[in-house]
């Protein structure tokens, strides 16, 4: 039997339906859609919102491993002197993003008319993980409604997992509160950076931008160190737990991505960054294995180039700020590294 | 109906500040384009940024 008290909770039910619904529409009709929680990613609201009147020549894909280890103004810098003309670089990267993230911001932002000339899509060992630790906040952040049947079919017999395959009903009402709750007024520097220099963490060429990484390193300067005691640790465990690539989403969704780019006349470089010694001593050598004999006859397959940079010369502790994210010393040495891949494609 | 009146109320305000966003994002890098010059970098770091840089 429902009483008055039952019809008055599923009254409030109904309402709160209704109110997230009403608030993913109009986020997404907004603009929104990009926003989250943590501040640099929001550079991704900027970035796909401004139109631009030519095409973009490279596009970068990937984690927060992307967006310290590559400086759009670098790579256009070298590009520039290079080709002899401007050229656009542009930075996409999330937070913790697996594959699948980076195939879901490309599908959105570097696709269909806003496809540019090169994609650059950063590939790990942990990124390519069906287990990805981030896998359901990935999900969570990036997919659409029309990614959710394949989530939850990916998530048969975890209901937790199967539950975050569900965060595109309500990402409508978190990123209006994120976006009214933090204006970005209140981080000059993302935005400047989202305007002026493509995205990403480091600066170079423009004014203020060597005090700019400077005061950035400086300030944490303290990073190795504290990574050193509370990630390190944890690396085997959370990252490289029960590791498998065949068949998982990050892997479905690096291919899908790479058969959007070749249909679409788009040239892919998956770069596998480098992560410094101390980290990569904590890679289990089997899942290393695994991922470097994958990644490779994928790209081949699909007319990609794989660039493996994670190699000693790569791994040396003066060129990152912590155990897997490169300081700006190392940022525009890397982008310098990127630009010569790419000079002769953008010929 | 004071329900509805909030929720129109907190979609309108979203509305124009996601407006206003873009347009000054837009009008910036248009300016950016035309005059080849970028304003100053601002300081890298900010409280708020500090306090969750950590999890990156």
């Amino acid at each position: 039997m429902i009483d008055a008290t039952d019809r008055r909770g599923l009254g409030l039910l109904g309402w709160l339906v209704a109110w997230m619904g009403c608030a993913h529409l109009v986020s997404a009709a907004l603009g929104l859609r990009w926003v989250q929680e943590v501040e640099w990613p929001t550079d991704l609201l900027a970035i796909g919102e401004i139109a631009r009147a030519a095409r973009v020549d490279v596009a970068i894909v990937g984690s927060s491993r992307s967006h310290y280890g590559l400086a759009p103004t670098a790579i256009d810098a070298c590009l520039g002197e290079a080709l002899g003309r401007p050229t656009r670089t542009l930075a996409a990267n999330r937070l913790a993003a697996s594959s699948y993230a980076a195939d879901l911001v490309a599908r959105g932002l570097f696709s269909g008319e806003r496809a540019p000339r090169v994609l650059v899509v950063e590939v790990a060992p942990e990124s390519l993980n069906e287990h990805h630790f981030e896998l359901d906040y990935n999900v969570g952040a990036t997919a659409e409604l029309q990614d959710v049947p394949e989530c939850v079919a990916a998530a048969v017999g975890g209901p937790l997992r199967a539950a975050a395959c569900l965060r595109p009903f309500t990402r409508g009402v978190e990123n209006l509160a994120f976006f009214l709750h933090r204006p970005f007024t209140e981080h000059a520097h993302i935005t400047w950076m989202a305007r002026y220099a493509g995205g990403g963490q480091y600066c170079f060429g423009a004014p203020g931008c060597q005090a700019r990484n400077a005061e950035y390193d400086a300030r944490h300067a303290g990073r190795w160190q504290t990574r050193v005691e509370r990630v390190l640790p944890k690396v085997r465990r959370e990252r490289f737990v029960d590791y498998h690539i065949e068949g998982g989403l990050p892997a479905a969704h690096l291919e899908a991505l790479l058969a959007r780019a070749k249909a679409e006349g788009v040239r892919v470089l998956l770069l596998n960054l480098p992560v410094s010694a101390a980290y990569q001593a904590e890679v289990p050598p089997a899942a290393y294995a695994t991922f470097l004999a994958w990644t490779a006859p994928v790209a081949a397959r699909h007319g990609a180039t794989f660039v493996d940079l994670n190699v000693p010369e790569w791994q040396a502790r003066h060129l990152y700020v912590d155990p897997d994210h490169l300081g700006a010393g190392g940022s525009e040495r890397m982008s310098d590294a990127v630009c010569a891949r790419l000079s002769g494609w953008l010929e | 109906m004071f329900a509805l009146l909030l929720a129109g109320a907190i979609l309108g305000y979203a509305a124009a500040q996601a407006r206003r966003t873009h347009a000054e994002n837009q009008a910036a890098y248009d300016a950016f384009v035309r005059t080849g010059v970028a304003p100053a970098a601002p300081a890298a770091v900010s409280g708020a940024t500090l306090a969750v840089q950590e999890r990156l």
